[in-house]
Order: structure tokens, then sequence, then C-alpha cells
């Protein structure tokens, strides 16, 4: 102290000065020696220079001292700062010590980016790196060393630590790590301000677990250091000693057992130095429960979970829990988890789960509709009634912009009532906020609803201004219903396209065809339209833009559950008809035509008229009134078997504007076509699922069908047949789950012919309200169809004869208004252009159409204005004789079975008369309503007389009340006061008319037994034919019959030669029809040669009329 | 650009025409409150004459005079003047005497009063002159700028009349209840109750004869402007067209459909009428409602509606919704 006195003011020292005492309190003495003299010192000499200095104490945000000029300097000064406690920055080297110690325990707990890499010194130095060589001479002293390396020097050996790939520390033999001075820790919680701290001051960065299991595992390390407890030296006696603090610091938790890494070689090389062996080792991450698991609705069972990953800040924020607290997967917490490594949205295989970033939950723009409630069927959430009118004075419906990812977790009820709608009115324009209230799974016993919103601005080229006509059909679920459909068209009003998920199939098409009215053709090419199979009912549709791209959902509304366990079976009666089809239901004893209730779920609120009509042309219609016509559509069809996707029913508008004839996917004559056969398959297995999810909707167990066929079907029809349907309700007990059972050929109480059926009808129907006006004592049933008229004879409700006849309202009406269309143009006041156009089946299908919409009320106001008009007339006796005819034949039936003694009552039978075809019996009546005062009945009566010999008595001829319901009300009419029903004796057809076949001549009352191959049809002489219409025409003279004339240049004659040109023509026309008549038997629809000869009359007579009117 | 200049031209005509209301109005009323406040400066001679008889002035007006003549006519009832009588005149005498001096008094104060009120009223009549001449002057001014902007105005109108070929004006009864509606039903429409939004359409041009004109000029030259007088937004009902494939002479019904593609107008004669929406694109299924509201001729794609006639609707009082009464008549131009 003396000798600084003497020291100029102006000098500068370049130590500073000594402390009081000089460092003998730790036993240091260190005096100045002379100036000017070197000394020898023991090496120990300049660290006790350093210890006796008196420097003034760091400050907090001193973190390093960089006035050691020497290439280990680091590691030095935190030996220093580790070996010496008064060393300057100490405080803070240890809080670095510490944090690299942390990190390096907590890497795989935390997923921390930290590799080691060996360096050795002498190999480098060998090689001839320059700077190693430095190192390596420059080596630093071994004095505080914590370890040795079999004889080498510890020094030469270290691991350097990289982060991210780049350098951030070092192994240290005398303070085990040493962090680098300007290490970049980016990521690591305790590195702040470029500066690495102790893991839990002054921020607590560890939850409880892990200070549990960082405590346990420096425990290791330092058991590392002093295995045995024994004395040891100094440095390790000062790290140890650290550890401990570090420990303590740690708090005494004890929550968590220590596991280490199963790793070995966790930081990519094997730790193997001394006590770093237990640096080797990290901390083990322990799998637990994830925080951030989206929790699926009740009924949902993902096969995979669905992790949420949130934004980090935004989750501790909103959970006040810190981010190694919120368990992401597996052993990973939000601390430790690389964004990287999860997908935006989707699988992550590694972890067999599904992810979805917090970003990507809502969509990045808002696409919304401007009209009110856009979808009806869909679910909106609350706040709606903010956005009525909205923008620009209208209101809005927006498509939710969330990820459709959630659909898999969450029903649509649940989703919808986590979100809602805020309006925002800002100087910027308007905005709507979606705020989502998720529920994940959350931290033990902590509630884990987790809120996330999104603003978005209204933009206008987000706007949609119509939405496309969107359907589901049925609108039920079921445990067992797995086919359910959707509908898609826009018309091309630039709206949006949609995806569902799980389609099973899908047909896209473009609009087909084009939509007739009657002075235009509008081609349907500018629409877009999907039909979809699925196998159950979506929760959501995907809405996309014009490229495909996500622009929200539409989610729908969960339908009525419905049952098939505990309803009661229903009887379903199915008349397939040649040009209407009708079903009959009974059910708890009631039997009533089916009402086919719309099943569809209506998603969008498309304009009605786009709608309804989108509904007819390209899906299931939402109105079927019954009888359907028996049409099918395939529009959109890909030519497969697929039903509704290929084939439909279709519900045919009017007259005007069905054309059966240029719309090739228009296809009538599905019962007889041999070529329809896949129509008619898709016609019936629609009709199938139509009538089964009318069942499955009313909660019905099974269905039992009961089917008929006309006797006119040869055995090849009817097996074909039944075996169609057996089929075809097979397949969709697979997919509906509701029991159908289906009659076999052999079964007459289920499936049984025409005629048997509306035999029924007639006998055990009652309307309600009152009894049945019918009774089959005596009496014959005519059940006159498109195609066949089928015919029963009754004795004592014993079923005398059954037959079919091809004789029906084809024969009886279409045909002679299709040679003569102009007939509607002048009495219907309807352009004939495109019907001159229609052939054969097509014309008689428009005419059906046409006369179901337009008859009745013809009739009742215009038939008999136009009475007297000769064309009018020239049909009525057309038609009339055809009836007459028809009747003439049930004549000689009751003759021919009286002879066989199998009809015993030498008397005429009243008429019961059904089916579409018995409606024509109106046009020959006055006033358009057939009845038994009419001159038509009796002329029909004398017919019956004069054919079988009986005396006439005047019979009625009844129509059913209900023409077209009788067949299928009768299949479900089980218990019958009539007999025979279940007959299955062969009744062949008696023939009316002598004829010959392979030569064999035989009589007129012959039962027409054929088998083999028929190679020789004839009818040598048209003597009933004649009889017949001698008598027709005897009639109308006897009874003066005024509303009908006779044929014009008819001669009543029994001369052989009289009327020689008509039956000459007619003989040639029938001719014709014999040619068809060959073959296999069994595939022959066998006619009667009375009815060919009638219908070749009526040919004859038809075109004559028509030539006049042309 | 031009229709905001109008509008801001109209804004301009108001306030001017009400500054110079204001002022006239000011002007009327101050003239009359002149009037009535000069009144009173007659007031004291009309005040005093019943009883001015001795006027200091010496002139008495008729209605003065009036009394003195009934008191006149009583006199030869008098007769035989009996001492009490003498002391009661005496009496009378003296309270007239003291009552003439109080009159002087006050007809001295009155004239000295009317003096003052003259020259008040003098002075009023300088200013009144003056206001006058300042207000004639205003009014030419305004009178002017009122002539220039109804010039600027009708420059605006022809404008817009070229730019949409004929002529903007619309008369319809902006949404307004036509008479004959029906029995008690309230009129139940969302946007019914509405105001008209501006008062510049003109009345029907002497050319138009029916009451649809005017719907029809606007729909095929300025639709916007329609837009403010629609009724209802309306659509053909579902169960219409179910009813209609059924048979194609079934009647069509229009209901109010937030996806609309109708708008519903009253016209002069009141009656309900059906125009297209203005953006109405034709789709081959719309094409049939269209078909069924108005007769037209063969559509060609891409083109548009002209309307020539809208369709007369009637309301259903039972379902609130609406009947097709008589088809329309649309044309379709490219």
């Amino acid at each position: 102290m003396t000798e600084s006195s003497k020291i100029p003011q102006s000098s500068h020292f370049f130590l500073p000065k000594l402390r009081e005492g000089g460092g003998t309190q730790e036993g240091i003495d260190v005096k100045p020696g002379a100036v000017g003299t070197w000394d020898r010192q023991s090496r120990a000499a300049f660290q006790h220079v350093a210890s006796s200095l008196e420097v003034p104490s760091a400050g907090r945000d001193v973190k390093s001292v960089s006035s050691i000029p020497d290439m280990w300097a680091r590691p030095l000064s935190m030996e220093m700062a580790i070996h010496n406690r008064r060393y300057p920055i100490r405080a803070q080297m240890i809080e670095q010590w510490q944090g690299m110690l942390a990190a390096i325990a907590l890497a795989e707990v935390r997923g921390f980016p930290l590799k080691a890499m060996l360096v050795e010194l002498e190999a480098e130095k060998e090689k001839g790196d320059a700077f190693a060589r430095s190192l390596y001479e420059l080596r630093p002293s071994t004095q505080n060393c914590l370890y040795e390396l079999n004889g080498r020097h510890p020094w030469q050996d270290v691991y350097v630590f990289l982060w991210n790939g780049r350098s951030i520390g070092m192994s240290s033999p005398s303070t085990l790590v040493c962090p680098s001075e300007e290490g970049s820790w980016v990521g690591l919680p305790w590195w702040s301000g470029g500066r690495l701290r102790s893991p839990v001051s002054p921020v607590d960065h560890l939850n409880q677990d892990e200070k549990s299991q960082l405590r346990q595992w420096l425990e290791i390390v330092r058991q590392e250091l002093n295995p045995m407890g024994q004395t040891v030296g100094k440095a390790v006696n000062e790290v140890t000693g650290l550890l401990g603090e570090f420990q303590n610091s740690l708090g005494n938790v004890s929550s968590q057992t220590l596991k280490r890494s199963a790793d070995t070689r966790f930081f990519g090389v094997n730790i193997i130095q001394g006590p770093l062996r237990a640096l080797n080792t990290p901390i083990q991450a322990i799998p637990q429960d994830s925080s951030v698991r989206v929790m699926p609705s009740v009924g949902k069972t993902p096969s995979q979970d669905l992790l949420l990953i949130p934004e980090a800040h935004q989750i501790m924020r909103e959970w006040r829990e810190p981010a190694q607290s919120i368990w992401i997967h597996g052993a990973i917490n939000l601390a430790a988890l690389k964004l990287e490594d999860v997908p935006r949205s989707g699988d992550v295989p590694r972890w067999g789960v599904k992810a979805l970033r917090e970003a990507d939950v809502f969509l990045p723009e808002l696409s919304f509709i401007t009209q009110a409630s856009a979808f009806p069927g869909g679910l909106m959430p609350k706040g709606m009634e903010f956005l009525t009118e909205f923008y620009e004075g209208k209101s809005i419906t927006p498509l939710l912009p969330l990820n459709p990812l959630l659909m898999e977790y969450l029903t649509p009820e649940d989703l919808v009532s986590m979100v809602q709608i805020q309006r925002i009115d800002q100087a910027s324009g308007l905005q709507v906020e979606f705020i989502l209230d998720l529920r994940l799974s959350g931290i033990k016993g902590k509630d884990g609803v987790y809120r996330m919103a999104k603003t978005y601005p209204l933009k206008k080229e987000n706007a949609i201004a119509e939405v496309p006509v969107l359907e589901l059909w049925p609108n039920f679920r079921s445990d067992t219903w797995k086919e359910y459909y959707a509908f898609y068209y826009d018309p091309n009003l630039e709206t949006f396209q949609v995806q569902f998920a799980k389609a099973q199939e899908t047909h896209s098409f473009k609009g087909v065809g084009s939509f007739h009215y009657p002075n235009y053709s509008f081609p349907d090419n500018e629409s877009n339209c999907q039909i979809l199979q699925l196998t159950e009912f979506p929760s959501f549709i995907d809405c996309r833009g014009k490229n495909q791209q996500p622009i929200g959902l539409i989610l729908l509304k969960t339908p009525k559950e419905v049952g098939t366990t505990t309803g009661i079976p229903w009887k379903v009666g199915v008349d397939f008809g040649t040009s209407f089809t009708n079903i009959y239901v009974k059910r708890s004893g009631i039997v009533e035509r089916l009402s086919i209730e719309s099943l569809h779920h209506k998603v969008t609120e498309s304009s009605g008229e786009i709608r309804q009509t989108a509904l007819y042309e390209y899906f299931i219609a939402s109105s079927m009134e019954l009888p359907l016509s028996t049409v099918l559509t395939t529009r959109g069809s890909k030519g497969e078997t697929l039903p509704v996707l290929d084939g439909r029913i279709y519900i045919p508008r009017d007259s005007t504007t069905f054309k059966p004839n240029t719309d090739d996917w228009i296809r009538p004559n599905l019962k007889w076509s041999a070529e329809s056969l896949n129509f008619n398959r898709l016609f019936l297995k629609h009709l199938i699922l139509q009538i089964t999810a009318q069942a499955v909707a009313n909660s019905v167990k099974e269905i039992q069908w009961a089917l008929s066929y006309p006797s006119a079907f040869s055995k090849t029809d009817r097996n074909k047949y039944v075996k169609n349907w057996r089929d075809l309700t097979l397949a969709v007990q697979e997919t509906t789950g509701l029991t159908q059972t289906c009659p076999t050929l052999d079964n007459p109480t289920n499936y049984r012919t025409e005629s048997l059926a509306i035999a029924q009808y007639f006998a055990d129907f009652e309307l309600p309200g009152r009894k049945s006006q019918f009774d089959l004592v005596n009496s014959t049933c005519i059940d006159i169809g498109g195609g066949t008229s089928d015919i029963s004879i009754w004795e004592e409700n014993r079923l005398v004869h059954q037959c079919s006849v091809q004789l029906a309202g084809k024969d009886l009406f279409s045909q002679f208004i299709q040679m003569n269309p102009g007939f509607l143009e002048r009495m219907f006041k309807v352009k004939i252009d495109e019907w001159r156009k229609l052939q054969g089946f097509q014309f008689y299908v428009k005419l059906d159409v046409f006369m179901r919409r337009e008859s009745v009320g013809w009739l009742q106001n215009r038939r008999d204005m136009v009475a007297e008009e000769p064309e009018f007339q020239g049909l009525m006796q057309l038609m009339t004789l055809g009836v007459a005819g028809l009747y003439y034949y049930v004549g000689l039936l009751l003759k021919a079975l009286a002879a066989e003694g199998k009809y015993k009552t030498p008397e005429i039978t009243p008429v019961f008369t059904g089916g579409n075809g018995s409606r024509l019996l109106n046009w020959l009546a006055e006033g358009g309503e057939f009845n038994r005062h009419c001159e038509a009945n009796d002329l029909f009566s004398a017919m019956l007389s004069g054919a079988s010999g009986f005396e006439d008595i005047d019979v009625e001829t009844k129509l059913s009340p209900l023409p077209k319901d009788e067949v299928a009300c009768g299949l479900v009419l089980d218990e019958s006061h009539l007999k025979g029903l279940d007959k299955r004796d062969e009744d062949p057809l008696i023939a009316g008319e002598a004829f010959s076949i392979n030569g064999e001549l035989l009589d007129w009352n012959a039962r027409m037994r054929l088998s083999g191959t028929i190679e020789d049809f004839e009818v040598p002489e048209l003597t009933a034919l004649k009889h017949f219409v001698d008598s027709y025409h005897r009639t109308l003279d006897l009874q003066r019959v005024e509303g009908i004339d006779p044929f014009k240049g008819y001669v009543v004659s029994e001369e052989s030669d009289a009327n020689a040109e008509l039956w000459r023509t007619t003989a040639r026309e029938l001719k014709k029809s014999l040619l068809r008549l060959r073959g296999n038997a069994d595939d022959i629809r066998v006619e009667p040669p009375f009815i060919l000869g009638l219908k070749a009359l009526l040919q004859v007579l038809g075109k004559r009329w028509a030539d006049e009117w042309k | 650009m031009g229709r905001r200049m109008e509008i801001k031209c109209v804004r301009k005509i108001a306030s001017v025409s009400l500054t110079i209301m204001l002022l006239l109005g000011g002007s009327f009323s101050r003239e009359t409150s002149n009037t009535a406040w000069a009144q009173p400066s007659t007031s004291p001679s009309v005040s005093i004459s019943p009883s001015s008889s001795p006027s200091p002035t010496g002139t008495a007006t008729p209605s003065s005079s009036q009394p003195d003549q009934k008191t006149a006519s009583n006199e030869p009832t008098q007769g035989a003047f009996p001492a009490w009588g003498w002391f009661v005149l005496g009496g009378l005498g003296l309270w007239n005497v003291g009552l003439s001096v109080l009159f002087w008094q006050s007809i001295k104060e009155s004239n000295q009063s009317n003096h003052e009120t003259q020259q008040n009223l003098k002075r009023l009549e300088k200013i009144d002159v003056e206001v006058n001449q300042r207000v004639s002057r205003k009014f030419d001014e305004l009178k002017g700028q009122l002539l220039s902007y109804k010039k600027t105005l009708e420059a605006l109108q022809l404008q817009s009349q070229s730019k949409s070929s004929k002529s903007a004006s619309y008369n319809l009864e902006p949404r307004t209840q036509p008479d004959n509606y029906g029995d008690n039903e309230p009129f139940v429409s969302r946007d019914y109750a509405y105001e008209p939004r501006s008062s510049n359409y003109a009345q029907p041009s002497p050319g138009m004869s029916n009451p649809w004109d005017s719907i029809v000029q606007n729909y095929n030259f300025s639709p916007q402007v329609l837009e403010n007088y629609i009724i209802e937004r309306v659509s053909e009902s579902e169960e219409s067209v179910v009813s209609r494939r059924d048979n194609s002479n079934a009647a069509v019904f229009l209901k109010a459909a937030n996806n609309y593609s109708y708008w519903v107008f009253t016209g002069e004669d009141r009656n309900y009428w059906l125009t297209p929406k203005s953006d109405l694109k034709i789709t081959p299924m719309g094409f049939d409602t269209l078909q069924a509201l108005f007769e037209c001729p063969e559509y060609q794609q891409g083109s548009r509606i002209q309307m020539i006639k809208p369709a007369k609707l009637t309301q259903n009082s039972f379902s609130g919704g609406w009947d097709l009464v008589e088809k329309g008549q649309v044309h379709f131009i490219r």
C-alpha cells in the first residue's frame, strides 16, 4: 500500500489492486517482488494472483469475461467460474452451465435438436489441421479435471454439442459441460435475450414431472463423478456441490420416477468419457394422454384419434398452462413438438393418428349465399340473426368455413353447437367472426374446451347468388339401411360444386337431351348433374369452388332414426302392367293403395320450379302418384345396372312434352319386350327400393310380396318374372336390412294370374263404409289392361275357367288413334306433328299419358257434343265391335265350358270389368259414363247370349269403381270366400274358332294344349267371327241401337260371298299374326284363334276408318 | 355519376326553395306583426270614445255620439226636478268635472304616446321598405339560381333518357295496397310498409294508356328503378310445379321465396303485376314456369327478356300466395 502512494497519478494499473489481506483468508500469500527482477513461482502463482486481486462485483448483465487471450478461453473461463467461488461472473456462468445441463437432460422429453460430435484433437492434428494442432498444443491444465482418459490428456478428446447443426457448447473435463458464449439456442425456452439461463430461474420453465426427473438425472451425474462416495479431489467436490445446488433449486419433488432414454446414441455419438457417460442418456419422455385430442361425439367411433395442433401461444394463454404441460401425443408435449413433423391436416403415420393444425381449422376465405335460409336441410350455428340484411341489403347464409376433417369426429349437431357467429362492423367494412369452442381431451381434471376464432371480410368474389339443387334420399337413419342416394343439379347458375365423403358410386354428367315445351325444345346441355350412391346418410356436404377448392361445409340435420324390428309386416301387391303399375298394401288388416310419401331431404332452397323438374327428370321424383306409368328414364346412365343411377322410375309430364320416340332415355314397354330386360330390372329394382323405403320409414319389419302375371305370359315369361323379383328383392334386402319374402313359382297365394287377382278384388274388397257390390255366384270378371284382357268365369264362387287374351286397350282404342292421329287434333285440339313420328309402343305410351289426364274431362264435357260426328261415330263403331267381340268370346267360353260340364248354370253371366282399359267402356255410353242402362250394355248382353246360345236375360256389365286398382288390391286380399284360387291344374285356352296346328285340325271349342315345336298354325275359316259380326249387326238392328251405327256396306247374310272383300282382307291380316306363332311352344304367347281373327278384323276396319279421315 | 349529380341538384333546389319560403314567410310575418303591433296606436282614441263626449279636440266620433242620443231621448221623463235632484246633479257635475280632469290628463298622456307611436311607425315603415327591398333582391337572386339548377336537372334528365334509350320515368304506386284488396285480411308482406325513396318519378306520359306501361318501360330500360317498388319476390311454388306436371292446364301458383325468380308490383290501376326478375337466367327448367306465366315466342339461347306486358296476378287470401289471372307477354332479344 505504501508503494502505491508513490505511483504517479497519471499511471494505469496492469492489474487491479490486491484485496485487503491479499487473500490470506484462503491461505494465499501474494506479495509483490522486487521491481525488475524475475522470480521462479509455483504453478499456482497465477491462480493465486487472480484470487488475490480485488475485482469489483460484476452485474447480472455481465455474462462473460473476454480478456483471456487463449484458444481455450471459454472452457477456462467456465472452469474458473465453477472452481473459483470468487470468480466475478460466477453466478451467471453457473446459470449457463445449469441451462446446458438441463437442455441435455431434457433433450428427448422436449425434442430439442441437440446432437454431439467427438473431436479428437490429436487425430485432427495428425491430419495436418493447424487449428487443431494449436488447440492441441495449448491444451489447458489438468489441474481441475474431473477425469482422465487412460493416460491421455483429458482435454484432447472433447465432445462438441450442436443445436440445429450449429455449435452451442462442448464437454469439458473440468466442468462436464461448457456452453459457448454466443451459442444460438433458438427454441430453448430458457434461452432468451441471447443468453442461456437456468431452466427454473428467473422463469420456471419446467413442470413438476420434469423437475423431478431432472433432479434424479443430476443425481446420476453426481454418482458418475463420485461413484463410491469416496473422498475425492477438490474439483470433483466443487462440481458435485454445484450439481447438488442445482438439484436443490429444482425443489424436493418426486412425482415422476426417472426413466432414461433407451436410445444409446440419442445425441448421435456414444458419450463414454469418464463421468460424461451420465450425459449420454437423457431423460426419457414418458407418454401421456394427449391434451389436444378432439373428443368425438357420442356414437362416433373413428379408427384414429384426431389431434388439434394448436397455436402454442394461443393455447397457453387460453388454458393458462405452459407448453410442456400440454401433451400432444405420446411422449411429445407442446414444448417438444416440431411442427414440421405433423401435416397441416391429415394422417400422421408415425403416430397412428390424424392431426389438424389450428391454422387449418378455418378455411382461408368465407363463401356465402346472398339469400336468407339457403339451406333448409342444413344446420346453422348461433348468431345467424346477425346476418340479416347484411350484405348489400341482403341477408346471407354462410357456408361454414371449417375443415371437413372435424366431421369424422363430430356429429353435425355437436359441431354446430360449438360454433357461433358474430357480426363485426368496422370502418373497413362488415366482417363476420366465426368462433369455435372445440372440445379437446384437455389436461387432467380440467375443461378441455379450446376456443378458436377467425374473422372474415365479406368479399364480392365469394358471394354466391344461387344454390344448386341438393337432395338426399331417403331421409331416415337405420342401423341396417345402407343405400342412400344424393343428387346435385346446377343449371349453370354458377353456384358451387360438392363432394360427399364415402360415395360408393358417382355418376357425374352434363345435362342430357332437351326439355320439351309445346313450341320449343330447350337443350339442357349446360347443366351439371351428379347422382351418388352412399352407404350412410352423410353428415355434411363439402362444398367446392370453381377449381374444386374447399369453400365451406353444409352440416346436415341428422334425420330421424327408424327401426325395423318392432313394426308390423306389410303385404304388398304389385300389378306391374304394360302401361301402368299399381301397388296396394295390407297392414294391420287394412288394405289400401300405397301412398308414396316423399322421403327427400331437401338440403338447399333452390328455386321451386328448378328443383321439382330436376327431381322428375334426373332423380327420384318427389311426388309419385299411383298408378305409375311403367316407364323408365336412363338419363345419366353409364349403361350399367345400378338402380337410380342407371335407371329410375319416370313420371312423364304431359303428352305434349313426352317424346318417347326422340328421347332415347325414355324406356317404355318394359313388361313385354325381351330386349328391355335390363330396363325392366332397373324399373323393378327402383320400385322395390322405393316401396322398401316407405316400409322402413314406417318401421315395418318385413315385406311379403304378392305378384301377378297375365295368363298370356308364357311359361318362360312366368319363370323369368318371378326369378327377377326374387333376385331383386334379395339384393334390396341386403342393402336395406328389411326382410323381403318373395313368392315362388308354385305359390298361388302370392303369385297368381291377373284374372284371379281381379276376381278376388270383385269378390272380397269392400270400399270403406260399404259392402262389396259384386258377387261371384255366377259371373265373369274381365281385367282390361293395356295389352291383355284377363278373363275368369265363376260359378258359385268357384273358379270355372281363367284365361288371358291379348285384346285390350291397345287393340280396342290406341291402335285406331295411331292409324288416325288427326282424330286427336280435331277432337282434343292437340298438335299432332310429334305424334305422327311415334312408332308402335311409343305411341301407345304417349297416348296413355295423354288419356290419363284428358279423357275424364273430355268424356264429361265434350263427348256428347261430337257423338253424331261421323269420325267419332266411326271410332265408336270400331271400339264397340272390339268390346262386343270380347263378350262374344266369353259367350263362346260359356258354351264350351257348359259342353265340358264345367259350367252348369245354363245362363249368361253378369260381367265385372276392371283395369285401365275398362275406362274405354265409358266412351261407348251417352254422357261418357257406362252403366246398365246404356245401349252398349244391352248389346254386350246380347253378344254373350248369341255366342253361348243361352237366353239373353239382360245381364249387367259393372265397371270397377277403382279402375287399375283391382289387381294390386286383389293380390293383398288374403281371406276369400272364393274357391279355386289356389287351383294349379292346367286350364288351356279355348280356341273360339276352328284351327289347325302342325296340320291337325281342331274345333272351335278345343283346348289349346301346345307342346313341342309349332311349325304351322292355321285358321282355315273365320266361321265364328263371321257369326259374331252378323250377330252384332242384327242386334244393332233388333235393339234399335241409336248411338252406334252399323258398319257401312256390311251385309248381314248367310251367303258365303257376302262381305267377301272384308273377309279376304281380314284373313290376310290374320295370316300375318299366325306366322308369329311358330317356334317352341313354351316361348309362344298363345292366343285364341277367335281373338286373333277379331284383332285382324279390327285392324282392317280401323285402316278403313283412318283412310276415310286422312 | 349522372344520377348522383341529379340527386345533388334536386337537393339544392329543395334547399333554395326552403330558404325562399323562410324569407318570404319571415317578411310576411313581420308585416303581419307590424300591423298587429300598429293597432294599439289607434286604440287609445277608440278606448276612450264612449266617454269622451267632452273631447279635448272638440271632435266626437260617431260611436261616441250615440250614447248621447240615447241620453237625450230619456230627458222628457225628468219633468219636475226635486232639490235632492239638484244635489244629486251637483254631485254628478262634480263627479263629471273630476272625471273630465282625469280624462284630460290621460288624453294628454295618450297624445304624447300617440306621437311616439307615430314616430315608431314611421321608423318601422322605413325598415319595412328596406326589408322588402332586400327580400326582393334576395328573391331575384334565388330565382336565378333556381332557374339555373332547373336547367341543369333537365340536362341531366335528358342525358339519362338518352342513355336508357327513352324514358326512366316511373309512376308506380310505391308498395301501396290496392283499393280492391279484399276482406279484412291484413296485407302480409315483409317489405310492405315502404315509403317512397324519392319523389322524382314523373307522372305517366300522355302516350301511356295501360296501367302497366310504366312497369314495362322501366323493366326494359332501367330495371334497377323497379327494385324499389317490388311488393314481393316470388317463385312458382313446388306444389304448383307438381300439379302442372300432372295437368298442364292446372293453375300456376306463386309464393314468396328467398330464392325468387319473379317480382310483384302494383300498377296504376292498383292491380298486381308480375315480371321476371331483371337478372333471371333462363334455364331449361325455369323456362316451363316462364311459359306458364308469359306468352313466349321461341326462345333463342343467350337471348334476354324484353317485357311486352306483365302478367296479372291476384292475391290468394287463403294462402297468402299469388294466382295468375292473365298471362303476360315477353319477347326474347339478343
